[in-house]
């Protein structure tokens, strides 16, 4: 009996994704050139495409990026490299102080976009019940090994719970078609969604406490962690890649 | 017979209120017995089940007076996890309870808890899903399940840990007939082989026939029932007269004018969820003007996708609905918005007010009703769901009936002209659930037009005009209701 999801999540053994994303996190504080950051999250744009990722919420995530990107450039300009004010200074005005601190604000939110693509590419590929096993192979007792794993599947589910809360909302009359609108629905959309999420967190841990969780430092698990050969050998080739970006 | 199950509760008493919210119950329930508790909206049920399952007090803060043993061992204090295998426990909603990734995996998940080999585990994860009806949904991520698939596939991992005794809180509210009798044939056979089951419903003549006795519960004084006098007087219309509801006043009728074709038409309408699933394939269906129709089928069957359409909270993937004339997913969508209203099955997602009453004039307040009309409307609701004595307390401290029912007084507070609403009747009991739905007729009877998603066909029958039925997407046919095939 196979347990993968129909969604195509898990089709890699988890270590062969643990191995990807240390050497994209590696890659991303490690690497010094700006210019290798960029075409690397150019890659990782379409690795993510590759391997299933909605175009969308990659959309999402670098917009994200792109936000904390502009903020970094701000903070820079106003104040300046050391923490001073750059316009008592007159520095925030002149030109050749601009450019270095757009150019670095970039690289640091082509970094941070690197992270954040890389841990999206690693919940798209890792069956969160895989990543249990893994752990507690590794002798993590179960009640935190199984963290991880729950954490992964509460966020899909929370972004169902928002989308039933906003479209319930919406269907009641309440305007979402502008930013204004949608900023003004924070609330009637914000609370239901926090005492939702409450209540089901509460419902899920008397679910599990009740179905045996924690009972047992070591449970069984429905199927067994295999890797294949190929995964072996491109989990080995990645932990070297990793190396040598740490080495050279 | 030993008995596995004593219950002897003088009191439970949610924190922060003065009313105990269960008194006076006292019962046993033997080896193998099948017990089913009944009682209406608000009568206590559920606190029953969270004590049985020793939830209160570890989750939910409350005051017990009196005694629970299961098994011979007092449960007062008894650490949740040590219950395991020995109480089963499937709660009201059941979507909240799935842990795991696919179905498989989530019925695995106690046996795998309690360290049974792995072959075991499967032995009994193919069993029980047998046993629901879900073989076949192995690899079903849960996301994807209806509401009564969810429930069916949790009932399958309460079932796989072998408890000696199960506690179930309305475990057929989501099921379509067929699922019901499955479950409930089920629940007998494993109550003969020595399982003791605990079946606390609103609908006790669902179970009735397979049970050994019922215990019922009188409401507490904590919460209210819906006030079935409420409903309007008789009408002129025959549709009015039908249901047996009062004509709409001439301030209720709709300020503005929709140009088009009056009511819902669906043209060839098929919609395709992301990833390729449909979810509704080339239904054609005109909903008239002052007319209700019931859409009937099976977990799955479609009805809850082709409803969302009706207030564009989906759109046909290919061909057309149009209500009123307008696309409802189109860009008058807002003006439409304004009009129409739907229920939704689970009352959680939409209620974030403090109070019942700032509830109410919710949907009324974001349409832009003068203050006056909203205080009005408002009383008018309140005294027809009969939650007078409620107006001030926060809608999460009701029951989930309770909770149900506001919901629906919410909705038609705002006078929609077109009313869809998804199994606004689950977990109510008849008299309430036939209230509610006399309710929602009111709507057809003032010129709207209502869609009722349900698959309670007996109940719909005795309210709605036509009853079409749908079947994996399809919509296989269209009739009268049994009692005017009778009549004509």
């Amino acid at each position: 009996m196979t347990a993968r999801a129909e969604s195509g999540r898990g089709r890699v053994d988890p270590r062969l994704s643990s191995c990807w994303l240390l050497l994209i996190a590696a890659c991303a504080l490690a690497v010094e050139s700006g210019a290798l950051v960029a075409g690397g999250v150019a890659c990782l744009l379409v690795v993510s495409l590759l391997v299933g990722l909605k175009l969308r919420l990659v959309g999402h995530g670098l917009l994200a990026t792109a936000l904390v990107g502009l903020q970094i450039f701000v903070m820079r300009w106003v104040f300046g490299e050391e923490g001073v004010l750059a316009a008592g200074m007159g520095a925030a005005l002149e030109g050749g102080v601009l450019v270095p601190i757009l150019s670095g604000s970039a690289e640091t939110a082509a970094r941070l976009g690197a992270l954040l693509l890389a841990a999206m590419q690693f919940h798209q590929l890792t069956r969160p019940s895989d990543l249990t096993q893994l752990l507690t192979r590794r002798g993590i007792p179960h009640r935190w090994a199984a963290l991880p794993a729950i954490a992964l599947r509460f966020v899909p589910l929370m972004q169902t719970e928002l989308t039933a809360v906003w479209e319930s909302q919406a269907s009641r009359g309440l305007p979402t078609e502008r930013a204004r609108d949608k900023l003004k629905a924070l609330l009637p959309v914000g609370l239901p969604f926090v005492y939702r999420s409450m209540r089901r967190a509460n419902e899920l841990a008397l679910a599990m406490e009740l179905r045996g969780f924690g009972v047992l430092a070591r449970p069984t698990f429905l199927s067994e962690l295999r890797m294949s050969p190929a995964e072996r050998a491109a989990s080995a080739g990645l932990l070297v890649a990793t190396l040598a970006v740490l080495l050279v | 017979m030993s008995a596995v199950l004593e219950v002897s509760l003088e009191t439970v008493t949610y924190e922060g209120s003065s009313v105990p919210a269960l008194s006076g119950v006292e019962f046993s329930v033997g080896e193998g017995e099948f017990v089913v508790v009944s009682g209406r909206v608000g009568a206590g049920k559920s606190t029953l089940c969270h004590c049985l399952a020793g939830a209160i007090p570890c989750y939910y803060s409350a005051e017990v007076d009196g005694k629970i043993r299961v098994a011979g061992r007092d449960l007062g204090g008894a650490p949740i996890g040590e219950l395991a295998g020995i109480i089963g426990y499937l709660a009201q909603e059941s979507q909240a309870q799935i842990v795991e990734g696919t179905v498989a995996e989530d019925v695995a998940f106690g046996p795998c808890n309690l360290g049974l080999p792995r072959g075991e585990v499967r032995r009994r994860v193919e069993s029980c899903l047998e046993w629901v009806g879900l073989s076949g949904f192995e690899t079903r991520d849960p996301q994807t399940l209806s509401g009564g698939e969810a429930q069916r596939a949790v009932l399958a991992g309460v079932i796989a840990l072998h408890p000696r005794l199960l506690i179930l809180d309305e475990p057929l509210a989501e099921l379509d007939p067929s699922g019901r009798r499955l479950v409930a044939q089920g629940l007998r056979e494993l109550s003969r082989r020595g399982t003791s089951v605990l079946l606390a419903t609103t609908r006790p003549d669902q179970v009735r026939p397979f049970a050994d006795r019922t215990v019922s519960l009188s409401p507490g004084g904590e919460y209210p029932s819906a006030n079935p006098s409420g409903v309007g007087g008789v009408g002129k219309s025959g549709a009015a007269t039908r249901l047996g509801i009062g004509s709409r006043s001439p301030e209720g009728r709709p300020e503005k004018h929709v140009p088009g074709e009056p009511g819902v038409r669906f043209d060839r309408c098929t919609h395709v969820y992301p990833g390729g699933r449909a979810g509704c394939t080339d239904v054609d269906l005109f909903l008239e003007p002052g007319g209700m129709v019931a859409l009937l089928g099976v977990n799955g069957s479609g009805k809850t996708t082709l409803g969302k359409h009706v207030n564009g909270l989906l759109r046909a993937t290919t061909g057309s609905v149009l209500v009123d004339g307008i696309d409802p997913a189109g860009k008058a969508r807002g003006l439409l918005r304004a009009r129409t209203g739907f229920v939704f099955q689970n009352p959680d997602y939409q209620l974030f007010g403090n109070s019942v009453e700032e509830e109410l004039a919710f949907g009324l307040r974001v349409r832009g009703t003068a203050r006056d009309e909203i205080k009005r409307r408002v009383d008018d609701a309140v005294s027809r769901f009969g939650l007078e004595r409620w107006r001030s307390a926060h809608p999460h401290r009701l029951s989930r009936g309770q909770r149900q029912l506001l919901a629906v007084a919410g909705v038609l507070a705002a006078d929609p002209s077109v009313l869809a609403a998804d199994e606004p009747t689950s977990g109510l009991d008849p008299e309430t659930a036939l209230h509610v739905l006399r309710e929602l007729g009111s709507v057809a009877a003032r010129g709207g037009t209502v869609l009722l998603m349900t698959h309670d066909a007996e109940l719909a029958s005795t309210v709605v005009d036509r009853l079409a039925v749908m079947e994996a997407g399809f919509l296989r046919s269209s009739m009268l209701p049994s009692r005017q095939r009778v009549a004509g």
